[in-house]
């Protein structure tokens, strides 16, 4: 009896043990719904953007975070591209945080790294020494086949990062690269089908070449975007009506910029870690720290480059390059299109000359005696001038008597080529044609007459 | 009715005036009030003036008649759900109290921004502490503070404040409430200058040379095992561990819950809000309504969908009991001009006839610096971590 007694606990101790079981309740609870949360807010519809600044906050929130950020590294330094909890123009957006060793060893081996700051000092960036850091994550943005920087979370409380928190954090940050990845493709492809319909509206090259820059940097959510035609061997440049004029030292030849190699065998260069030495070999007066170059090809030979820059090193991700480089194929194409319609152009404009110069009456007309075209001198013979013929039925002008029989020329084929018929002139009188139809119709059904002005004796 | 109002300690080298009125003219309302905060300041120019006043007010014409008094100095405010200031509380249904500060180590600026609602919360709240940093020119100082008020009638708070935390950082604390309309749950007004702002978030910025720190505390403790919403809509709790809602409430609160009908109002559940388990273990509150049905639960601040929550249990003792620690741990190593206070009107259904001793209490605890503050419909408390919108709670910044 006295044995079970002993083993009946105090009060107090059932109390503390309710405690700590509710406790530990309590904590498995919030653990669940931590990766629940942060899996819901990755996964929403959001724009790559809103994705990447939900996912921070709700970081932020779950794992009492301070600072939780997307950085980047370029040479020797990390540069924050999104974060939650630095101030709007910090260090580490704007000159970055030097890539210290964890941040190293998390990109190097691809794999997450969590570190506790001792004193809370050391060698933190300034920007996180001011907040009293005392524990940071730093977990690679990968899915093996893209690389994204970092995923980094910082506390001041001083409580570590477990095991069981970069599993986590592990697990999180590959869905939040899927997500970002398939957000991305949608933006992309929307932004092209969207941006791609402004190149048709175009059939004069000058005009294409000044709006392509626009669309390529909108297409490729740049900071900067220009198209370099090639003219012979000589790159000239065509900014967009965002950049400043170009830099010095501007390349004579095509062969003297950046990825000319890359564009000659038609592949797109793509850098996401220029340094501002290296600025002049690009083609941005502005520093880019990210670079993209797409060849646009005409008949196997680089006919320009639609080249884009970031000023933070944010990657041009691998869709974002697909869709350029479709991009690109289009404006091949427009280019195409506004040679062609330059040459046919200059060939109206030829025959125009031609057909204006003669002094026989030249009329155009489609299949209901609509006036197509109407050369000068048949114009002067009615008084007016040839644009107040164009668009014009000529049967409204002709005499009611004749009407018939110019129907039957233009529309049969048939019929008598050779009609005689009466058009009144300006001031009302009638003034005697015969003309004779061409042998042949344009595949409209448009006809051309080409007669003199006859007279009593005819 | 005459102003009342103290003249204040001159810490920090700043003053700090305080006046009040209970005139039903908005005119007289707003002079009083004003002209009693003002004559604080021994005719030094303020440097920020906050409003807070009866939503009852022709609003336009009690501010025009502060500004009167008080000259073009910073302005921002809010309607409440009743107020308090050194010690006296303001019932809902009228009153305004004018706080007027001079400069001394700070400097303020303010912003107003407008479509809290309609538009996008997170822009609204980056663009707010954008133009209110800038506003404040915070120069050489290391350290600042956020103040914001915003429309209580518009969800998602925290997304307001995710934005102001993208802008500000983890360094700057953020403090406020949301406007209150005396408990008509209508149409809640903020004030900026001389306007009178609705579906509107507006915003201080408090440039320091010191730290700056904000306390939060609420006062209620777990009443249940821990549980996990699983379904939501907007402010509607559907199910919980995959039952409905209102059946599992009713569950942990056993034979009280006879009360709980759908469409009522139900003091029950002021007593009984939800806690969302934090990182740390704390809760930050979430106070529920009734809905208009058998099967779920309203909340005035949006739940996390699969968030982890305990239902919460706070009788006006416990409520109570947190005001002396809130301000100790407001005051605690600063040498302060103003208590800047925010209590939440939800808390007034459970403290009962005993509200007045909140304000009481608060002034009691600070001793001779003046508190500051009303009720309102969510409060803003944030250090750590981006969350910081919390529901019946108190909140304290010392200036």
């Amino acid at each position: 009896m006295s044995d079970e007694a002993d083993k009946l606990e105090a009060p107090e101790d059932l109390h503390t043990q309710l405690a700590a079981a509710t406790s530990a309740a309590q904590n498995a609870y919030r653990d669940t719904t931590r990766l629940v949360r942060l899996l819901m807010a990755i996964g929403k519809p959001e724009s790559p953007d809103k994705i990447v600044r939900e996912a921070l906050a709700t970081l932020s929130d779950v794992f009492s975070a301070d600072v939780t950020c997307v950085a980047n590294p370029v040479g020797t330094r990390l540069f924050v591209s999104t974060a939650c909890g630095l101030p709007f123009g910090a260090d580490g957006f704007v000159a970055g945080w030097p890539l210290d060793e964890a941040a190293a060893e998390a990109l190097g081996a691809g794999a997450s790294v969590s570190r506790e700051q001792a004193d809370g000092s050391g060698a933190l960036p300034a920007d996180l020494q001011r907040l009293g850091i005392k524990s940071r994550a730093w977990v690679p943005l990968t899915t093996g086949s893209e690389k994204r920087g970092l995923l980094i979370l910082c506390r001041s409380s001083g409580e570590p990062f477990t095991d069981p928190d970069m599993r986590m954090l592990d697990s999180v940050a590959y869905r939040l690269c899927m997500s970002i990845e398939a957000a991305q493709r949608l933006v992309a492809r929307e932004r092209l089908a969207r941006l791609s319909q402004r190149l048709a509206r175009h059939l004069d090259m000058r005009t294409l070449l000044v709006e392509v820059p626009d669309l390529f940097r909108s297409l490729t959510a740049a900071d900067t975007a220009a198209v370099v035609t090639i003219v012979g061997d000589k790159p000239v440049l065509r900014q967009s009506s965002a950049s400043a004029p170009p830099v010095p030292g501007w390349p004579d030849r095509a062969d003297q910029m950046a990825g000319w190699a890359s564009a000659i065998a038609g592949i797109s260069f793509v850098r996401d870690d220029v340094t501002l030495d290296e600025q002049a070999g690009f083609v941005f007066p502005t520093p880019s720290r990210a670079f993209l170059s797409v060849p646009v090809m005409r008949e196997g030979r680089v006919a320009a480059l639609l080249n884009s820059g970031r000023h933070g090193p944010v990657p041009f991700d691998a869709d974002t390059v697909e869709v350029a480089e479709i991009f690109a194929n289009q404006v091949g194409a427009a280019m195409a299109n506004a040679s062609l319609y330059h040459a046919l152009a200059t060939n109206i404009a030829r025959l125009s000359l031609i057909a204006d110069s003669i002094t026989e009456l030249v009329a155009v007309l489609d299949r209901n005696a609509m006036i197509q075209h109407a050369s000068p001198p048949l114009a002067a013979a009615v008084g007016m001038d040839p644009e107040d013929l164009v668009g014009k039925n000529a049967v409204d002008f002709c005499h009611d008597d004749d009407k018939a029989r110019l129907l039957a020329t233009v529309r049969d084929p048939r019929a008598e080529p050779t009609v005689r018929f009466r058009l009144r002139a300006r001031f009302g009188d009638w003034v005697p044609l015969e003309c004779r139809r061409s042998a042949g119709a344009t595949p409209a059904g448009e006809v051309v007459l080409i007669g003199r002005i006859v007279g009593p004796s005819d | 009715m005459k102003g009342r109002g103290n003249s204040m300690n001159d810490a920090n080298g700043v003053k700090a005036g305080v006046g009040s009125s209970a005139s039903t003219s908005a005119e007289v309302a707003g002079r009083e009030a004003a002209a009693t905060a003002m004559s604080a300041l021994g005719g030094r120019p303020p440097a920020l003036i906050i409003v807070y006043a009866s939503v009852a007010y022709d609003l336009p014409a009690l501010l025009a008649s502060i500004r009167a008094v008080t000259g073009s100095a910073p302005l921002l405010g809010a309607t409440t759900a009743g107020q308090f200031h050194d010690g006296l509380f303001v019932e809902a249904g009228g009153g305004v109290q004018v706080l007027a500060l001079t400069a001394g180590s700070y400097g303020f600026g303010v912003a107003a921004g407008e479509g809290l609602g309609a538009g996008d919360p997170e822009d609204l709240g980056r663009r707010l502490a954008m133009a209110a940093r800038a506003a404040a020119e915070p120069g050489t100082r290391d350290h600042a503070a956020v103040m914001l008020l915003s429309d209580g009638m518009a969800g998602h708070q925290q997304h307001l404040l995710n934005g102001v935390y993208e802008i500000a950082g983890a360094a700057v604390p953020v403090v406020g409430g949301t406007a209150g309309d005396d408990f008509g749950f209508r149409e809640t007004f903020l004030f900026e200058g001389d306007r009178v702002l609705r579906d509107a978030a507006v915003a201080v910025w408090i440039a320091s040379d010191e730290p700056l720190s904000v306390v939060a505390k609420h006062g209620y403790v777990s009443a249940s095992l821990p549980m996990m919403v699983t379904q939501v809509d907007g402010l509607c709790v559907r199910r919980i561990a995959g039952r409905p809602a209102l059946d599992v409430y009713r569950e942990v609160l056993g034979d009280d819950a006879n009360s709980l009908r759908p469409s009522t109002y139900a003091a029950l559940a002021q007593e009984h809000p939800f806690g969302v388990i934090q990182p740390d273990g704390s809760h930050l509150i979430r106070v529920v309504r009734m809905s208009d049905n058998e099967s779920d639960l309203l909340t005035f601040a949006e739940l996390s969908p699969f968030a982890a929550i305990n239902v919460m249990a706070g009788r006006a003792d416990d409520l109570l009991a947190v005001s002396e620690p809130v301000v100790a741990e407001a005051l605690e190593g600063r040498d302060a001009s103003v208590l800047l206070m925010f209590s939440c009107a939800a808390r007034r259904e459970v403290l009962g006839s005993r509200v007045s001793e909140e304000a009481a209490r608060f002034q009691a605890a600070a001793g001779s610096v003046p508190t500051f503050g009303f009720y309102t419909y969510g409060e803003f408390a944030r250090n750590r971590s981006v969350a910081g919108h919390h529901n019946a709670t108190v909140a304290a910044l010392a200036l």
